[in-house]
C-alpha cells in the first residue's frame, strides 16, 4: 500500500471508530464521520491504483465538504436539537445541504466547498471556547490545519520531509476528528450526566 | 443556471419528442374505460370535478416540466461528466435491468422523503389530495417536483448511468405506476408482495391509521419490505383516500401551493432562526414520538360543492379541448423561446384556474372563463400560426364558434357560490 492510500486508510479507520462510538448518542457526529469515512474508503481504492475511483472519491469528498462539516458543527454546537439527536433529521440535512452544495459547486461557485468547512471550523472553535473544552479546541486547530493544507498545498509540496499534501491533509483531518469526537464526550452536559 | 455538459442534452432534445405526448391519448382512453366499467359495476370511483382537477394538475405538471427538465437533467449530466465511476453500455440488457432496479431504489427514497420531509411533502401532497382513487389520480402530479427530487438520483450519475438511460428507466418507472391507481383490480396474490400493485398502492393513498407512511415503492414493493414500510391491504377496514387536512378546492394553484403556505405560516410563527428553518425539514407531524392522531373512517365525507350537472359537463368539455393544446405545448416548448413558452404556459394555467373556479361555483370564475374564451377564440382565429402550428381554416372557425357559443351559454348560467357539502365515502 502506498503512503497516500495509507493516509486515507488511517482517516477511514478513525471515521469508523467515531461512527461506531457516537452512532446511538450523537447521530450527527456519527454521520459526519460516516460521510468523511465513505470518501476516505473510496480514496483508499483510488490511491491503491483503481483509477475509476477518482470520480466517486472526488464526489464524496465534495459531499463531505458541503454536508459533513456543517453536520459536525451543528451536532457539537446544538447537542440537544433534533438534528443532533435524530437519525432521520441527520439524513434530511445531508440531502438538503449536500444537494445545495453540489449544485452551487457545479454551477461554478467552487469556493463554496472551501468556505463552508471554514465557517464550520469557526463555529466549532467558538463552541469549544465557550465550553472550555480543551479536546475540542485541539481538534479545531487540527481541523483548521487540515483545511489550510488542503487549500494551499501543491501537488509537489513536502512537509517536514515526511508527507505530501494529500497525506498531511488526511492525517490532520483524522487527528481533528478523533479529538473532536473525544471532546464531544467532555461537554458540560456529559460531565453532569457522568457525575449523576 | 448553466451547467457544463448540457449541450448534448439540448441537441438531443431538439431531435426527440417527449414520449408523454404519445401517452396522453392512452391515459384519456383508459380513464374513460375505467369510468365506464365502474359505472357498469355500480361502483362510485369517479367524480367529474375531482377527475378534472386531477387532469389539470397533470397537465400543469407537464407544462412546468418543460421549463425545469433542462435544469434538473443538467445537474445530473454535470455530475455524470465530472464524477462518474464508469460508463454503462447502452446496448447491454442486464445493465438496463440493473439501472431500472437502482432507479426504483432511488425512487423509493425520493418518494419516502416526499412524505417525511415537510418541504418535499408540500410538493408531493398534490398527488394525495384527491379523495377518490382512480386512474385520473395517477395523473394528479405536482408542478414543484423539480425542487428536490433530482438529489436522490445523483448516485446513479456517479455510478455512471448515462442520462438517456436514466430518462428511459425513469419513464418506465413512472408509466408502470399509472395502472396501479384503480379500485377495480383486487388482490393479485403473490404479486402483491413483490411488485407495487393496485392493492398495496391503495394502502399508500389511504388516510386510515394503518395506511400512513406505508408502501412507497415505485415498481418493486420489496423495498418497503426491506426498509420496514410495508403494509398489506385490510379486508376489515374500508380505505378512505386523501389527506388528513383536506384540500377542499378544485384550484390547481391552491392544490400546488397550499402546504407551502402552511409551512410559511408555521415558519413565521416559530421562534428563532433554527426553529424557522427546522419547520421546512421536519416531518409533517413535527418531531414527535407520539402516535399519529386517530382517523375514523366511518365519519369520513368527501368534498363536494354540488356543482350543477350542466356546468360539470361544460368544464369536462373545455378540459377535453385543453388536452390537445397542452400536448401541442409539450411538443413545441423546446423550440420556443422562454418568453413565448411562458405566454403559452400562462394561457394553459389561466384555463385550469378558470375551470376549477367554475367547478367551485365562484362568480369570478364565470367572468374569467368568458374573458379566456374570447381571448382564445379570437387569437386562435386571427394569428397566422398558433405557436408554430398552422391551423386549417375549418379548425379556426370551429374553435371560434365553440368559444363564442360557450360565452353565450355561460352568460345564461346562474353561477352562485355554495357551501361545501360532504358526501359519504
Amino acid at each position: 500500500m502506498n503512503p497516500d492510500a495509507l493516509s486515507d486508510l488511517v482517516l477511514l479507520l478513525v471515521c469508523a471508530a467515531v461512527l461506531w462510538f457516537h452512532l446511538r448518542q450523537r447521530p450527527a457526529v456519527a454521520m459526519a464521520a460516516g460521510l468523511i469515512g465513505l470518501a476516505a474508503c473510496l480514496g483508499v481504492l483510488r490511491y491503491s491504483g483503481w483509477a475509476e475511483m477518482l470520480g466517486p472519491h472526488r464526489f464524496t469528498s465534495l459531499l463531505a465538504a458541503c454536508a459533513a462539516f456543517p453536520l459536525l458543527a451543528s451536532g457539537l454546537r446544538w447537542p440537544d436539537a433534533p438534528l443532533a439527536t435524530r437519525g432521520a433529521a441527520v439524513g434530511r440535512f445531508v440531502l438538503v445541504v449536500g444537494g445545495v452544495g453540489i449544485v452551487l459547486t457545479l454551477a461554478g461557485l467552487a469556493l463554496w466547498s472551501q468556505v463552508v468547512p471554514g465557517v464550520c471550523a469557526l463555529v466549532i472553535a467558538w463552541t469549544a471556547v465557550q465550553q472550555r473544552n480543551t479536546w475540542g479546541l485541539a481538534g479545531t486547530l487540527a481541523l483548521l490545519g487540515s483545511f489550510v493544507v488542503a487549500a494551499t498545498g501543491k501537488a509537489d509540496s513536502n512537509y517536514l520531509g515526511l508527507f505530501n499534501t494529500v497525506q498531511l491533509m488526511h492525517y490532520t483531518l483524522a487527528l481533528a476528528l478523533a479529538l473532536l469526537a473525544v471532546g464531544a464526550t467532555r461537554t458540560p452536559q456529559n460531565q453532569q450526566l457522568a457525575a449523576a | 443556471m448553466t451547467v457544463p455538459g448540457t449541450e448534448a442534452l439540448h441537441n438531443e432534445r431538439d431531435k426527440t419528442m417527449n414520449p408523454i405526448v404519445y401517452a396522453i391519448p392512452v391515459f384519456m382512453l383508459t380513464i374513460l374505460l375505467e369510468a365506464w366499467v365502474a359505472r357498469r359495476r355500480g361502483v362510485a370511483v369517479y367524480d367529474i370535478p375531482d377527475a378534472i382537477t386531477s387532469l389539470h394538475h397533470g397537465l400543469l405538471s407537464q407544462v412546468t416540466n418543460a421549463f425545469t427538465k433542462i435544469a434538473t437533467l443538467g445537474i445530473y449530466i454535470a455530475v455524470y461528466e465530472a464524477y462518474r465511476f464508469t460508463e454503462w453500455s447502452m446496448s447491454s440488457i442486464p445493465l438496463w435491468i440493473l439501472a431500472l432496479v437502482l432507479y426504483d431504489l432511488c425512487y423509493y427514497w425520493a418518494h419516502r422523503m416526499g412524505h417525511e420531509v415537510n418541504v418535499m411533502w408540500a410538493s408531493h401532497v398534490v398527488h394525495h389530495s384527491s379523495e377518490y382513487y382512480n386512474l385520473s389520480t395517477a395523473l394528479r402530479q405536482t408542478s414543484t417536483g423539480a425542487l428536490f427530487g433530482w438529489v436522490f438520483y445523483l448516485p446513479l450519475a456517479v455510478l455512471g448511468i448515462p442520462w438517456q438511460m436514466l430518462v428511459i428507466v425513469g419513464l418506465i418507472d413512472l408509466l408502470y405506476q399509472y395502472w396501479v391507481h384503480t379500485e377495480l383490480i383486487g388482490r393479485l396474490g403473490i404479486l402483491d408482495r413483490i411488485l407495487v400493485t393496485p392493492s398495496n398502492h391503495r394502502v399508500h393513498h389511504g388516510q386510515n391509521d394503518y395506511c400512513i407512511d406505508k408502501n412507497y415503492g415505485g415498481i418493486l414493493v420489496l423495498w418497503d419490505r426491506l426498509f420496514g414500510t410495508f403494509a398489506d391491504e385490510r379486508d376489515d377496514e374500508k380505505i378512505c383516500y386523501g389527506i388528513r387536512k383536506p384540500l377542499h378546492s378544485f384550484s390547481p394553484i391552491k392544490g400546488n401551493l397550499h402546504y407551502y403556505a402552511d409551512l410559511w405560516q408555521m415558519s413565521r410563527a416559530a421562534k428563532g432562526w433554527r426553529a424557522k428553518l427546522g419547520v421546512w425539514v421536519a416531518p409533517p407531524g413535527g418531531w414527535t414520538d407520539e402516535p399519529i392522531e386517530h382517523f375514523e373512517p366511518r365519519t369520513f365525507t368527501r368534498f363536494d360543492v354540488q356543482t350543477p350537472a350542466p356546468l360539470r359537463w361544460y368544464v369536462a368539455l373545455q378540459c377535453a379541448v385543453l388536452v390537445p393544446f397542452v400536448s401541442h405545448f409539450i411538443g413545441v416548448a423546446k423550440g420556443l423561446d422562454r418568453g413565448t413558452a411562458a405566454v403559452y404556459a400562462l394561457g394553459i394555467l389561466v384555463t385550469a384556474v378558470a375551470l376549477g373556479a367554475l367547478l367551485e361555483r365562484f362568480v369570478w370564475g364565470k367572468w374569467l372563463e368568458q374573458v379566456r374564451l374570447l381571448a382564445l377564440g379570437v387569437s386562435f382565429a386571427a394569428v397566422p400560426q398558433w405557436f408554430g402550428f398552422e391551423a386549417p381554416l375549418l379548425l379556426k372557425g370551429a374553435l371560434l364558434v365553440l368559444c363564442v357559443g360557450s360565452v353565450v351559454w355561460l352568460n345564461r348560467q346562474a353561477v352562485a357560490p355554495a357551501n361545501a357539502v360532504g358526501v359519504a365515502a
